[in-house]
């Protein structure tokens, strides 16, 4: 099976034409206010691209996961206003949104969208945790602490599933950012911000994992929520960004050679480094190949260069 | 002195009591000792007892704080305050009220500051637990608040002004006619605890805010002799209490507050002859709590009432006395946490031996008890006292308790577990203590070891990646440790010096460990402090006395940090003379004297130095 095994250090774009669909959560046509938590027991929302999870427990009226919301509370610093983004409202001036509560979340794709890169997500605040980030609360402590100079933070990972394996690579959002040496550059997120996930390659789900510095035996004192909207999707295929992980070396490990796979084109420059660093064979792939016959048994990093961005790869001589 | 001396006199009584039969009776400046069941002489555990009129503090959580016998968490001046004793949680700790459980059914603990001990005359303290005799919760100690029979006629009228604009008022009737006694005190304590933070290395300087408080206590009992060896008593206490609760050190403001009402009616029938003693009890408790925290937009309503009953019957039989018992109780509570009202049908039967010979006592008992379709284990103990010479005793203990989740752990919406089980484990303890009379002088001593290991200790936290928090039976935590006190007393003509040294070590640490909360196996429980030393030295001259107390926390776990350990100073001084029937007191002190910043409560800064002076006016009728 093929795998991949080396993060990818830098980003390989080739920039073709693409098609693109946005996720967003106006169809449940929810009016000002109103919210959807799971009581239906439906398990979670779905639109034609994506799959939200939700997990609804009736003896307790609780739920986790996913709520999709058009709550408009820009004030209330409490619980009872979980459902609320930051800014009032959805994206781009919309009504609608996902809030996610829990410290770890996941959006499944589906359909046309199964397997494609994701473009962008816009992600906020949610009400209740940027007031209890800006003031503390009974539980919670205000970022920046007693003397205002705490580094706090409160931040979302994103990263991918890809058949059946995670991504190395991951991009940190910050929703609140308390460590800056100028207090004054503190922010917490309360407008809908676009974060670029194309980095991210293929995706089949994104997973989000949040992470504060107000932290306690109990786990997280910060309010565990945060919104999303607008989830651009590349949905067809060959015509999404490569990026490096489109770039396959197979098999790994190997005999005597590695085929580049997939979306790797024409003739590449390539560079075979030991584990530390020193180079034993350079030159231009011939049909898709590199030659690894002559070397020992053992682990090497292949640089692989397409146009201007290199990828690595690690591969096994056995 | 009279009332230090007295204290003397009643533990000496209440040891006696243990060699003899139980319907003698006893009639003491200040206490009453009459026909005490064996249910309430623990033998082989270290008790502490104190005279009402001989303390100077406020509250239960003050009292324990300056004797060095529990870590009282408090989250600042008249806000709650919860007990940590022997390496127990507060839930460990079980409150009696005239010999019944006041324990919140719904919560397992019971806020000391509500605790005015001028409601009551004598405050105790069962060190170690006696669940055979008290039940569910009775772990790691047994306070006891008991109301005593008034002896005179007398008004007092005490009142006193306090730094952070405290106002402490009382008014107490005591009347006596023929067969009939009546008690009836009102108190008021109103503060707007507005106390300064000033903590340089934080950078804050600022005042408290929203933490004012208004309480008032009113306690009426009536007793009634219909013959000379019975006594009907009823007890009526009514409690309000509305308090501000003040923001973390990390908050930027509250407007949380809390509300506490609760009515508490029991009566007590008392009948004794020569070898039997019989005492009933039946009582009725209405509680009510509403908090309203910053996160929560209106007030979470927690409502809850109890019936219940108690009946014990003493039979000496030469050198045996045995004790049967029972008790029934009925607790109905609504909460916001809860669907519909939840319904606990408690009962139990206990029973007790008592032998003594010579210089030897033993006693055993026997309990088991049924909450529902929850079941204590048999719970049985057994403690030996032995009077090796004069003025030495050993004594051992070895008992099971145990604790019944609390209605909350049950049904709380999330998280509640109806399948939980009842925390239990063994308690071994043994001790010496020494009491010797010198020239002019008192000099004292006891020493106890314990060891402790409760199983399936009922814990919140999060089950199989769920999003709230479950009550489970995740924890085993080993207590061990030992409590020890010297104090010396010596007196000169018109002086009397006494000096007093406490030092208990309380290893807590759980067994077992846990993802969530975060619990490493060996780690220390949280708000149990390691190291407490305790110094309290006093001198009496005339009519003037003069104390000085430290007390010395070691750092503590919390559950965010840790708390740095502290030692707190208090100065007291009272000055008291007589004219005719009258007597008045007046009274001064300084509470943490050496203004330090200091908590006992993460992110939940404590006063610094307050004074309060006052005077009480008794006239005996």
């Amino acid at each position: 099976m093929i795998r991949l095994l080396f993060s990818i250090c830098f980003m390989c774009t080739v920039s073709l034409s693409f098609a693109q669909a946005v996720e967003h959560f106006e169809q449940y046509n929810l009016s000002k206010g109103q919210y959807l938590n799971g009581s239906d027991l439906s398990g979670g929302f779905a639109t034609d691209n994506i799959f939200l999870f939700n997990e609804y427990n009736p003896t307790f009226f609780y739920w986790s996961g996913w709520s999709i919301s058009a709550a408009t509370d820009t004030v209330t610093a409490s619980f009872t206003n979980e459902f609320s983004a930051a800014s009032g409202g959805g994206a781009d001036t919309s009504l609608a949104y996902a809030v996610s509560y829990g410290v770890e979340n996941k959006i499944v794709f589906k359909g046309e969208a199964l397997g494609k890169t994701v473009k962008s997500i816009s992600i906020n605040n949610g009400t209740y945790p940027a007031m209890s980030m800006k003031n503390g609360d009974a539980f919670a402590k205000k970022f920046g602490g007693v003397s205002g100079k705490d580094k706090d933070y409160f931040y979302v990972t994103i990263k991918a599933w890809y058949q059946g394996q995670l991504s190395k690579d991951s991009i940190d959002f910050y929703l609140a950012d308390y460590r800056f040496d100028e207090s004054n550059k503190d922010y917490i997120v309360r407008k809908w911000t676009e974060v670029k996930l194309t980095s991210l390659g293929k995706v089949d789900s994104l997973l989000f994992v949040l992470h504060s510095s107000d932290v306690g035996d109990f786990g997280i004192n910060t309010p565990t929520y945060f919104c999303i909207d607008n989830i651009k999707i590349n949905t067809e295929v060959g015509t999404e960004e490569i990026t490096p992980h489109d770039i396959v070396m197979a098999p790994n490990p190997t005999n005597d050679f590695v085929q580049l796979i997939d979306n790797a084109k024409g003739e590449s420059d390539y560079v075979i480094y030991t584990l530390q660093g020193a180079i034993l064979a350079s030159g231009k792939t011939v049909a898709n190949k590199i030659d690894m016959a002559h070397l020992q048994s053992g682990s090497y990093i292949i640089q692989l260069t397409i146009g201007s961005k290199s990828i690595h790869r690690k591969i096994v001589k056995i | 002195m009279i009332g230090r001396y007295t204290l003397v006199l009643v533990l000496l009584v209440v040891a006696r009591l243990a060699f003899s039969q139980t319907d003698t009776a006893y009639v003491l400046d200040q206490v009453n000792v009459s026909a005490t069941s064996i249910k309430e002489n623990a033998i082989g555990a270290k008790t502490y007892k104190w005279s009402a009129d001989g303390t100077s503090s406020y509250t239960v959580s003050d009292l324990l704080t300056k004797e060095g016998l529990a870590y009282i968490k408090q989250y600042g001046p008249g806000t709650l305050a919860t007990s940590a004793m022997r390496g127990g949680n507060a839930n460990h700790t079980l409150v009696m009220w005239n010999g019944l459980p006041i324990q919140s059914p719904t919560l397992g603990l019971l806020d000391m500051s509500l605790l005015a001990i001028d409601n009551s005359d004598e405050v105790t303290l069962q060190e170690g637990g006696n669940s055979s005799m008290w039940g569910s919760g009775a772990i790691a100690g047994v306070i006891g608040l008991n109301t005593l029979q008034p002896k005179r006629n007398k008004i007092e009228i005490q009142s006193s002004i306090g730094a952070f604009h405290t106002y402490k008022n009382k008014i107490g009737v005591q009347l006596t006619k023929r067969k009939w006694t009546f008690d009836t005190r009102w108190l008021s304590h109103m503060a707007k605890n507005d106390y300064a933070i000033d903590i340089p290395s934080l950078g804050i300087d600022t005042k408290q805010i929203n933490a004012s408080q208004c309480m008032t206590h009113v306690m009426q009992s009536v007793s009634f002799v219909p013959k000379a060896n019975q006594l009907l008593t009823m007890h009526y206490w009514y409690l309000d209490a509305h308090r501000q609760l003040p923001p973390t050190l990390t908050q930027t403001s509250s407007t949380a507050d809390q509300i506490d009402l609760s009515h508490r009616l029991s009566v007590h029938y008392k009948a004794y002859g020569n070898s039997w003693i019989v005492n009933g009890r039946i009582a009725y408790f209405y509680e009510k709590n509403d908090f309203r925290a910053d996160t929560f937009s209106k007030y979470a309503l927690n409502r809850f009432n109890i019936k219940m009953a108690d009946l014990t019957v003493d039979k000496t039989i030469g050198r045996h006395t045995f004790m049967l018992g029972g008790s029934w109780s009925d607790t109905e509570a609504t909460t916001d946490g809860y669907k519909v009202p939840k319904v606990q049908h408690r009962y139990a039967t206990y029973a007790s031996h008592t032998f003594g010979i010579g210089k030897l006592a033993v006693q055993s008992g026997l309990r088991w008890e049924s909450a529902d379709a929850l079941h204590s284990p048999l719970v049985p103990s057994i403690g030996i006292e032995y009077a090796m010479v004069n003025g030495i005793k050993a004594r051992a203990r070895l008992n099971r308790n145990f604790r019944f989740p609390t209605l909350n752990d049950l049904y709380w919406n999330p998280g509640g577990n109806i399948s939980l089980l009842p925390e239990s484990g063994w308690n071994k303890e043994a001790g010496i203590d020494g009491n010797h009379t010198l020239k002019n002088a008192l000099f004292k001593y006891d020493i106890t070891i314990y060891t402790r290991i409760i199983k399936n200790w009922i814990q919140w936290g999060r089950v199989n990646n769920d999003f709230y928090f479950s009550a489970i039976n995740i924890a085993e935590v080993w207590s061990r440790g030992l409590s020890s006190n010297v104090s010396y007393t010596q007196s000169f003509n018109k002086i009397t010096a006494h000096c007093k040294v406490s030092y208990a070590l309380n290893n807590a640490t759980h067994l077992k460990a846990a993802t969530s909360p975060v619990i490493k196996k060996g780690e220390q429980l949280w708000y149990v402090p390691q190291h407490t030393w305790g110094l309290d030295v006093g001198i009496a001259y005339g009519k003037c006395t003069f104390n000085i107390d430290h007390h010395f926390f070691s750092e503590t776990n919390g559950i965010n940090e840790n708390l740095a350990a502290y030692n707190l100073g208090n100065l007291s001084i009272n000055y008291w003379f007589k004219i005719a029937k009258s007597k008045m007191v007046f009274f001064a002190s300084i509470n943490n004297y050496q203004n330090k910043n200091y908590f006992s409560v993460e992110r939940r800064p404590s006063a610094g130095r307050y004074m309060e002076i006052g005077a009480r006016y008794t006239f005996n009728l």
